[in-house]
Order: structure tokens, then sequence, then C-alpha cells
């Protein structure tokens, strides 16, 4: 008995299952990303804003990063500071996150010179 | 060939599966890949552009202001060039000296230059190699005395007090094609 139409048809769906293996593969590895805000922006405004209050200077200073970090919320998002200076030495942890937005902050000082960069890391 | 048709719709997939991977191939980046993404050279004008008044500040109260404000551009430099932008910059400081006036300029434009500074009246010409500074003193100007600052195609005149130090920057920030420049008095 000959059953041409149901080999047909099975080769057919065969056919279709794999091209969905392929778009549905292709959709893990890859994604359209959403148009995102720039966070960059918004770490370089906070940053302004502790230093507008006068409370960015003093933990700078001290490298205090977990202070800084503990005045820092930015829903939905984690963060963390680094402080460098003109050595490039720095205090703070790097995250492990993926897609890293840098906002960064100069200062020459607070009560004598000694100049540091703030990075906030939002992720 | 009469026999082949669920062959042919296979074939078919598979190519237009390849043709769908190159397409998107080329379309769409990774999303895994960890991409920094720096703030933008305005964000940095806006911050340098009020840091050098403190630079100078703190560097007057140490007594050392030219070493200050050398050391504080060359860091700038150094955060910029980080992020991949160019900074450059040139700054001129008036300063009280026994009622006459020194002024000192700073050079940080990537090369050597000459810069004609005019301080009411009087005119005198200043060599400065990249990243030095050179410093003339004009005799009794009066209190309040126009300064006026010529290099290159940039001229600038301004309306200072003498026994005030007085500090004028002027910045350009680049990266690729974006150029954003500002200036600072204070």
């Amino acid at each position: 008995m000959k059953r041409k139409g149901f080999w047909r048809t099975f080769e057919s769906v065969l056919a279709v299952i794999i091209l969905v293996f392929f778009v549905l593969a292709l959709g893990v590895r890859y994604s359209f990303l959403p148009p995102q805000m720039d966070l960059s922006a918004v770490g370089y405004e906070i940053l302004k804003d502790l230093d507008n209050r006068g409370e960015l200077r003093p933990y700078v200073m001290n490298n205090q990063t977990g202070v800084l970090e503990s005045k820092i919320s930015i829903p939905g998002r984690n963060h963390a500071i680094q402080i460098c200076d003109f050595g490039d030495a720095c205090y703070g942890t790097s995250p492990a996150g993926e897609n890293v937005w840098v906002s960064t902050y100069i200062i020459a000082g607070e009560n004598f010179y000694s100049p540091r960069e703030v990075r906030l890391l939002i992720w | 060939m009469k026999g082949m048709k669920g062959q042919f719709f296979l074939a078919a997939t598979f190519t237009l599966a390849i043709v769908f991977f190159l397409g998107l191939s080329s379309q769409i980046s990774p999303a895994n890949i960890s991409v920094p993404k720096t703030a933008s050279i305005t964000y940095l004008m806006d911050n340098v552009k009020s840091e050098y008044p403190r630079a100078a500040n703190l560097g007057l109260n140490e007594s050392k202001i030219i070493e200050t404000l050398t050391n504080f551009t060359e860091f700038v430099k150094e955060e910029a060039k980080g992020r991949g932008i160019s900074f450059s910059t040139i700054f001129v400081l008036t300063e009280n000296v026994s009622n006459n006036l020194n002024v000192t300029v700073g050079n940080f434009l990537g090369y050597a230059t000459n810069v004609s500074l005019n301080v009411s009246g009087e005119t005198k010409n200043l060599y400065i190699v990249d990243t030095g500074a050179n410093s003339t003193l004009f005799s009794s100007p009066p209190e309040s005395f126009t300064l006026g600052i010529s290099f290159n195609t940039t001229e600038k005149n301004l309306l200072l007090e003498k026994y005030k130090a007085n500090l004028y920057v002027i910045l350009e920030l680049r990266k690729g094609g974006n150029i954003v420049k500002g200036e600072v008095k204070s």
C-alpha cells in the first residue's frame, strides 16, 4: 500500500519544524534590544546632584565607595562606585553584569588638591 | 522528480534558514556582549567647566596655583583619553604681584604656540611649548583692566580686576567628529 500523501505531509511538517527550530535558535542567541534610556546621563546627574548637596567629595576623598553606593538608588538597576586617582589606582568593585553604563565625574579635591575620578557603573 | 515534493520543501527550508541566518547576522549584534557605554563629551565638558575654578582655588590656597592647574589639566587629559576623547586647552591666569600684574599662560593645545597678550594697551608675546606654561609681567596696570588674548585664530577680550586672581580657560573636547567647545572665567 502506497502512502505518498502521508510521507509528503510528514516531510512538509518536518520542514516547518526545522524552520521553527532555526528561528527559535536565533531568538535565543540574538535579540532585538529595545531602545534604552541613556543611563550614562542619569548617572552623571546623580553624581552631580550628590556633589551639589555636598555628599560626594568627603566620601570620594576617603575612598568610601560603600557609603556612596548606599546614597544612590536606581529602581530596577544595580550599581557600583569606583574611585580612581591620577595613578589610576581604583577603589571599589567592577560589576560582573552585562551592558554596563559608566558615568564619570571628575573632582579636583575638597580641602586640598587631590584629583579623583568617580565612576558610577549601572547595569 | 514526481515523488519528491517533500524533499523540495526540505531543501527550501534549509535555504531559507541559511538566508535568514546570514541576514540577521549582519543586522543584529549579539546581546551577550558587554559594551561599556561612557558619558558623552557634553557631560565631561559640564564637569570640567565647574571643576577648573575649584582646582584654581585649591592651588591658590596651597600657593602653587600654576602647578595645580597644570596637574589638573594633565589629569583631565588622561581621563578623557581613557574614554577615547581628545582634550585640549589653554588657560590664562592673572595675579597681582607688588602692584604689577603677572600673567601666566598654560598651553595644552597639543603643539607649541605664540600667545599675544594685551593689558590695557601694552602688548607682550609669549612663546609656550606644549604642556608648558610661561609668564610675563605687566607694570602697574589700572585696578580694572582689559586683557586681550590672541593666538592662532582665537581672540578674546576680558575686563578684569587687578587685585583678584583671574582665571580664563578655553576648552575643547573632541571625540570622532563630535567637538564640544567651552570656556571658563572665574
